[in-house]
């Protein structure tokens, strides 16, 4: 077991709890141990849109903390990813920005030293594959996904360093391991646009019905996501988007945990499924028909 | 006429002597999501504007359409880092009173709680349904450590 401080970021906490739920159901059964500290926002992009000296000394505070309990963070959103990988280069590399940045942190007791490191989930369950595989005792064959991985798993690469942001292949492999079956489509790589719902709903909308126009006639049965902002633009705001433009079809939305979740015995219930808004009976029966044949093979 | 804010000229440059070396070949433009659906947005116009320090750019509500996706600063031939100028700008509006109303209070939730979003009880409802932890709000902490570089 290896211990880690579990940044699950605000949009898990506030707005899909069930992502949270699913992830420390399955994290510790694949040898991860998770501790809660007492992390704030990251901060996001809009905050660092305000004020980069704050983002950077509220980000600081948060890899501060996990430094103070020698743990390395695992993050459930890339955006947070982002943030925290970046504001630990940048510190790590300014020796004087360093030492402003720690004159606040004083203020409350904490001091950045730059001991600790931040990953997206993925990142460790990638460098851990073996151990997913042992795990996997309902593989989930046929099932037909889009891959949507999102910006900030892999942008900027040279802070990420996880894939390569044209063509990623990582989260592929993840899900192959799965027995998942991956559908390529045109818009794979297409920003999902979360940021513009809320103040240009119209153009969000396009990006959504081009995104899931374009998987769908791919013959998708559903998304797999890495991000809960990628999760809530497809889930949700897909239903909003569709109703706007009128389009036909729809597909729900997994986080890649959720998939896990199902590989490894749990039910659509356990994993959080009937939280999300998109669903899909066809591929609902699909998914309890492998568990079926999975019990008769037994 | 293009007016020029020599202020503003200075605090881009200050930190991000890069973006110098634009010279204009518009990949970012090509690669950006936000553009593709509405032209208005232009990444490519924004850095020459922002380069010459055009009053112009202060102006213009448009680079808050951005999506933060990094995919410019992925592509760019030359290292300009286009998101990163972008986020100066914002900065330099935000410290002249200058930034749009909802970016000001998200940031000052933040600030207050800790979170992006607000804490009601319908959350924390849901989030107890499936037994997990209430959350709370994280108090004064924040607000003894943030506030822009310089106004200690
Ligand atoms: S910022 Fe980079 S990509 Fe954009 S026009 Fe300038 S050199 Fe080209
Ligand atoms: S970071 Fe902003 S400007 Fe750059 S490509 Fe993405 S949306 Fe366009």
């Amino acid at each position: 077991m290896k211990q880690y401080a579990l940044f699950t970021g605000c949009t898990i906490k506030a707005a899909l709890p069930h992502i949270e739920m699913v992830a420390r159901k399955v994290l510790p059964l694949l040898d991860i141990e998770i501790e809660e500290l007492a992390f704030t926002c990251c901060p996001n992009a809009d905050f660092r849109s305000t004020d980069e000296y704050s983002w950077l000394v509220v980000a600081a505070r948060n890899l501060a903390l996990a430094e103070k309990e020698g743990l390395e963070i695992l993050s459930l959103c890339p955006g947070c990813t982002q943030t925290l990988k970046e504001a630990n280069m940048i510190l790590k590399d300014d020796n004087s920005l360093r030492a402003r940045i720690n004159k606040r942190l004083e203020r409350i007791g904490l001091i950045f030293k730059g001991t600790t490191e931040a990953n997206h989930h993925l990142v460790i369950l990638h460098q851990q594959i073996d151990i997913l595989i042992q795990r996997i005792t309902t593989p989930l064959y046929g099932i037909k996904l889009a891959i949507h991985s999102g910006c900030h798993l892999l942008m900027p690469s040279w802070i990420m360093q996880f894939d390569n942001p044209e063509r990623p292949t990582k989260l592929e492999e993840l899900i192959k391991m799965l027995g998942g079956t991956i559908i390529d489509y045109p818009e794979k790589t297409l920003c999902c646009g979360f940021t513009l719902f809320g103040s240009h709903k119209g153009t969000a909308s396009r990006i959504i019905r081009d995104k899931v126009e374009s998987a769908y006639l791919a013959g998708a049965e559903a998304f797999v996501v890495p991000c809960p902002s990628c999760f809530q633009q497809l889930d949700r705001n897909q239903l909003v988007a569709k109703r706007e433009l009128k389009f036909e079809y729809q597909l729900p939305v997994f986080y890649y945990l959720q998939l896990v979740g199902l590989a490894m015995g749990f039910d659509l219930d356990e994993v959080g499924y009937y939280h999300g808004r998109v669903r899909s009976p066809e591929l609902e029966e699909k998914i309890k028909s492998l568990r079926r044949k999975e019990v008769v093979n037994i | 006429m293009i007016s020029i804010n020599t202020e503003l000229r200075r605090k881009i440059l200050e930190h991000n002597e890069d973006i110098k070396k634009c010279y204009q070949c518009s990949t970012c433009s090509a690669s950006c999501p936000v553009l593709r659906y509405d032209p208005d947005f232009n990444p490519r116009i924004l850095i020459i504007k922002a380069l010459y320090g055009s009053e112009d750019t202060l102006k213009s509500k448009e680079f808050w359409k951005c999506l933060s996706c990094d995919r410019c600063n992925e592509r760019c031939p030359q290292g300009v880092n286009p998101y990163n100028v972008l986020l100066k700008l914002k900065n330099f509006l935000f410290s002249q009173n200058l930034a749009p109303k909802e970016r000001i209070d998200a940031r000052e939730l933040i600030i207050a709680t800790g979170f992006s979003y607000p804490i009601s009880s319908a959350v924390n409802r849901k989030r107890e349904s499936i037994e997990l932890e209430a959350l709370e709000s994280i108090g004064e902490e924040l607000k003894k450590i943030v506030g822009i570089e310089g106004a200690e």
